[in-house]
């Protein structure tokens, strides 16, 4: 067998073959050389790899029995031939021995799972938490929420542009329904940042955009002036 | 009216004919022509001859549209060499033909997934530019990827 010579190997050609392989080998490969691990580790590439990977359906369930309850989780691969066969227990962070998540479960399509619940310390008490969780990479981080008594809260998981996720966790205050809390949490930063007191507010939604050029054609009055043709 | 032949060169100056509404799938082809269309031979100077009649062998397929998808995947497993492969990836890349250029990707990916560190590096040409501990401490980060 007759073997090429090869003279070189454009860094281009090796970004598109990284982009077609499993987040299992891509795991592996960081210890290539340096310029793949930043390539690999970078948020682009990260964002860009999201798009080709098998999307999964996961569910979460509890049992009980004399001893108490157990969380478990199941994944489905959501791949069209073999769905609902394709199915596995995803492997747990530890955290989650002792982390009790709330009912509701924010779903992301970037591959993050983000849950709320409770932390059960070694003294009975209980810390309010919220875990980032990477199903794929079996990673996670836990955020310890900042007290805020007789308040209620939400957590919102987005995305920058980048790829990078925040986490915005909301507060609502209870005792004074005219003012609430927001604070950011960046994983990269790992840092909680305040936004400050919104006044005069009770009720709250939030979302995440990008800056954008797109004009929305309007007349004086902000009417819709363009007329769809057929 | 008869149809218009191109002439397309290798890096080792071999010298492949091609009909021209073949020849512009590849989107590098199209626009040459596109600013030059007098000129008759289009060098190819980063593509060697081997390269280039599998390039244009895929080129000149006869398939239906809707088999397309089918053949290309078939083009590329029957080349299944990884040397062959890359240089062939790396022709489609040039010549902006996006399909050869994926199907040789996602072949020389399902090839190398399973590959160790050595291997890969091998395949791919790759210096290494780690030391054993500076490797032992990214693969630590990831146990049960090893």
């Amino acid at each position: 067998m007759k073997m090429k010579m090869l003279p070189w190997l454009e860094f281009d050609i090796q970004v598109e073959i990284l982009k077609r392989l499993p987040v299992k080998s891509l795991i592996q490969f960081r210890s290539v050389c340096k310029e793949w691990k930043s390539l690999i580790d970078s948020s682009p590439f990260i964002a860009d790899h999201n798009n080709v990977g098998q999307e999964h359906l996961m569910i979460r369930y509890e049992v009980e029995d004399k001893t108490g309850s157990e969380v478990k989780y199941v994944c489905f691969v959501d791949d069209y031939d073999s769905f609902p066969e394709n199915k596995f227990a995803p492997d747990i962070p530890p955290i989650f021995r002792l982390f009790r998540p709330f009912n509701t479960t924010i779903h992301s399509p970037c591959g993050l799972l983000c849950l709320e619940g409770l932390l059960r310390e070694p003294d009975n008490s209980e810390t309010h938490m919220v875990v980032l969780w990477n199903p794929s990479i079996r990673k996670s981080i836990a955020i310890v929420v900042p007290k805020n008594k007789n308040a209620s809260i939400e957590t919102i998981l987005g995305f920058k542009k980048t790829g990078e996720p925040v986490v915005k966790i909301e507060f609502e205050s209870l005792d004074d329904v005219d003012s609430a809390l927001i604070a950011v949490y960046e994983p990269h930063l790992d840092h909680i940042k305040d936004l400050g007191i919104c006044r005069g507010a009770a009720f709250f939604a939030m979302c995440s955009y990008n800056e954008s050029l797109l004009l929305l054609d309007h007349d004086d009055d902000g009417r819709i002036v363009r007329a769809v043709e057929n | 009216m008869s149809k218009k032949t191109l002439t397309l060169m290798s890096k080792d100056k071999q010298l492949f004919n091609i009909e021209e509404h073949l020849a512009v799938q590849s989107v590098t082809i199209r626009n040459m022509v596109k600013e030059d269309g007098a000129s008759s031979v289009i060098p190819l100077p980063r593509v060697d001859s081997e390269t280039l009649a599998l390039v244009i062998e895929y080129l000149n397929r006869q398939q239906a549209p809707e088999e397309d998808e089918d053949y290309v995947k078939k083009f590329v497993d029957e080349r299944g060499e990884i040397p062959t492969l890359l240089e062939l990836a790396q022709a489609a890349l040039d010549l902006d033909i996006k399909k050869l250029m994926d199907a040789a990707c996602m072949k020389v990916a399902d090839l190398i997934k399973d590959f160790t560190l050595e291997e890969v590096r091998e395949a791919l040409r790759i210096e290494n530019d780690r030391t054993p501990e500076e490797e032992k401490a990214i693969r630590d980060e990831f146990q049960w990827a090893f």
